[in-house]
């Protein structure tokens, strides 16, 4: 028990201040954020994490390979989502993670044509495996995750009798498995400077209607560092190549490509086990397939996250 | 700096909430659709995604640095004769052109390959049309912006809406190479690539859509005989009886066939090398039907009948007893193969 509460804190540390686990998966103009919050270690055996993340994403970008252009068509796209994150701790090196989500997608276009998808999104189970963590007498962590995320929302929400385009749905409609790898080093027993990197992957199967999502690759890595004070900084890139998405095993023109984004975070520590982060996505740079995608302008996020 | 947080926390919150859960869409679409509605697509960009041209500028054909291999759709209407690129058209698909005081419509429909001149037929007040970013069997759904009807391209008529039902009044529109319409109207004008739209109009956008055999959306028949992707000239007398002349099986130069559809005689002017196909009856307005021949190099006729009458692509006499007199439009048109068949099943193919 005493050891318990002496690692409390650090655990905590470690988890509110990794990067999320991996992208969401991405539909043909942009991400939908459904991973973004998902921390990326592991609590302690019998300890629950909570975690409820809200994220803003401007879509309304119009890149033309890798130059962003004036579209012309006086287009707002955009997509808040709240996702709610609940992790266990198995034993000392296994922890389950569960996710669900509510998108809202809207976009209007020459201030006309409001268009909203708006409903209960996909889920994600994601089991982890962490034979290293962060403690005391530990500067590494390392985690190995396995997951699937399931369509537990509404994939054919309509305007009048006309079925949405995909990337107005709130869910998928559709499975997809994700494998995942991360690490991160500390440099002092506190751990108060910390290096991280991760990897995963998304494989996505289609939809009732045959629509596929490109599978994706994500890398992410970057610097945390936690003052004395309850104060966090977070600093980050994210490097993302997704497939063009495919409809009946067709690819689909103007999908796909690669993004990297800068990730910048504030947190703050109101007790040990509640924080509270602050954080954005500004587009560094994308290649983007094809002629003309709709893609990430920005995108501001807040999450609360609690250890009991 | 805990304050800090907390405010920036509130004013994210509540931008993201000002952004749009309080408004009510006014724009959802009707249920009445007098086409099967499970197959109408919404292929994604939205309504006016894809944005019409609205009164577009057009510069002279010796102006123009347009590959002559490109295809246009062509027009001559009220003096002016006009070419429509297949490379602006892929990114608008709609322009909304005038013509003296007369607001017109073409389309083109670069997932069907599919193209048509309409005349607007609105009010005074708004006589456009735009992009509704929907499809049925795969092919552009236009509207009215005077009534919010929605049009199918290639069935020619209002499928929802107010005006639904209506048949648009069509107007002749010739499919041909660049190189060949130049050759045949020096004269033209070619839309403009000043479009006030920034897009990149030496790219196609849909990958290899033009030419390999996948289409990117379901279709209600799917009609192996031919190449998906084969263009072709087809008329039709109702929905079960057509047939299409395949543009590939013309001879280069002119070709002209004197045949007969549905029981009503039909000549059909084509070319391989020229891409181009069209269908007029062959029944001039006194009741007599002509037999014609082509003509070869002598451009802007491309045929002659056998009472010396020499006749252009758009099936006006340009010399002889019956100068100025125009052979009867009849409902065909150029498209893919595998839209025409998902349209008009159990099409006849000429061989």
């Amino acid at each position: 028990m005493k050891i318990k509460r002496l690692l409390q804190p650090i655990s905590i540390a470690g988890l509110l201040l990794s990067m999320p686990v991996a992208q969401a998966v991405t539909c043909s103009c942009a991400s939908i954020p459904l991973l973004n919050s998902m921390e990326a270690s592991a609590p302690d055996p019998d300890t629950w994490f909570f975690s409820y993340n809200y994220e803003f994403r401007d879509l309304g970008e119009a890149v033309q390979g890798s130059t962003s252009i004036e579209d012309g068509t006086d287009r707002t796209r955009n997509t808040a989502s709240h996702i709610i994150e609940l992790s266990r701790g198995l034993s000392e090196k296994v922890s389950l993670s569960a996710l669900i989500s509510y998108v809202r997608h809207q976009r209007e276009i020459g201030g006309q044509d409001l268009q909203i998808g708006e409903g209960f999104g996909d889920g994600i189970l994601m089991l982890k495996y962490s034979p290293l963590q962060i403690r005391i007498y530990s500067r590494n962590a390392f985690s190995l995750g396995i997951g699937a995320r399931i369509p537990i929302g509404d994939d054919e929400q309509k305007n009048g009798a006309i079925v949405l385009a995909e990337d107005l749905q709130p869910s998928t409609g559709s499975r997809g498995q994700i494998i995942w790898a991360y690490y991160a080093r500390s440099f002092s027993q506190a751990a108060n400077l910390q290096l991280y990197t991760s990897l995963s992957h998304t494989r996505n199967q289609a939809n009732d209607r045959g629509y596929q999502f490109g599978n994706e690759i994500t890398m992410d890595a970057g610097v945390s560092y936690q003052f004395n004070a309850p104060l966090g900084l977070i600093a980050g890139l994210r490097y993302r190549n997704a497939e063009r998405d495919l409809r009946d095993q067709v690819e689909v023109p103007n999908t796909g490509g690669e993004w990297l984004d800068f990730l910048p975070a504030v947190q703050y520590h109101f007790t040990p086990n509640l924080a509270m982060k602050l954080g954005a996505t500004l587009p560094v740079r994308r290649k983007l397939n094809d002629t003309i995608q709709f893609t990430t302008r920005r995108a501001a996020s807040l999450s609360v996250s609690y250890l009991f | 700096m805990f304050r800090i947080l907390i405010l920036s926390s509130i004013f994210l919150l509540q931008a993201c909430s000002d952004d749009g859960t309080t408004r009510v869409t006014d724009d959802s679409l009707g249920e009445r659709w007098s086409i099967p509605v499970e197959q109408v697509i919404d292929a994604g960009p939205g309504k006016n995604g894809i944005p019409a041209l609205n009164y577009p500028d057009f510069i002279p054909a010796n102006q123009s640095t347009l590959d002559p291999a490109l295809l246009v759709l062509g027009v001559q209407y009220k003096g002016v004769t006009k070419a429509y690129p297949h490379n602006i058209l892929d990114w608008h698909e709609v322009v909304n052109d005038r013509y003296d005081n007369e607001t017109l419509i073409l389309s083109y429909c670069p997932l069907t390959g599919s193209g048509m001149f309409w005349e607007s037929n609105s009010s005074l007040d708004n006589q456009t049309w735009g992009v509704s970013g929907l499809l049925y069997n795969s092919n552009l759904i236009l509207y009215d912006r005077d009534t919010d009807s929605y049009w199918s391209q290639m069935l020619e008529k209002s499928v929802q809406g107010e005006r639904e039902g209506e048949i648009p009044v069509k107007m002749k529109v010739v499919e041909m190479t660049w190189g060949a319409w130049q050759a045949m109207y020096p004269d033209t004008l070619v839309l403009s690539e000043e479009t006030g739209f920034t897009r990149d109009y030496d790219s196609y956008p849909y990958l290899g859509f033009r030419t390999n055999d996948h289409i990117l959306f379901p279709v209600a028949n799917l009609d192996n005989r031919l190449h998906p992707k084969a263009r072709v000239v087809g008329i039709r007398a109702d929905q079960n009886t057509s047939k299409v002349f395949q543009i590939d099986d013309f001879r280069p130069g002119i070709d002209v066939l004197n045949t007969s559809f549905n029981g009503n005689p039909i000549v059909v002017i084509g070319s391989s090398d020229m891409k181009t196909g069209v269908i007029y009856s062959a029944t001039t307005r006194d009741g007599i039907t002509q037999t014609f021949s082509a003509l070869q190099d002598q451009a802007p006729a491309v045929m002659e009948d056998t009472e010396g009458n020499q006749w252009d692509i758009f099936g006006r006499a340009l010399s002889g007893p019956r100068t100025g007199e125009e052979l009867e439009k009849t409902e065909s048109y150029t498209a893919y193969w595998f839209a025409w068949a998902a349209f008009f099943p159990n099409a006849e193919i000429h061989f």
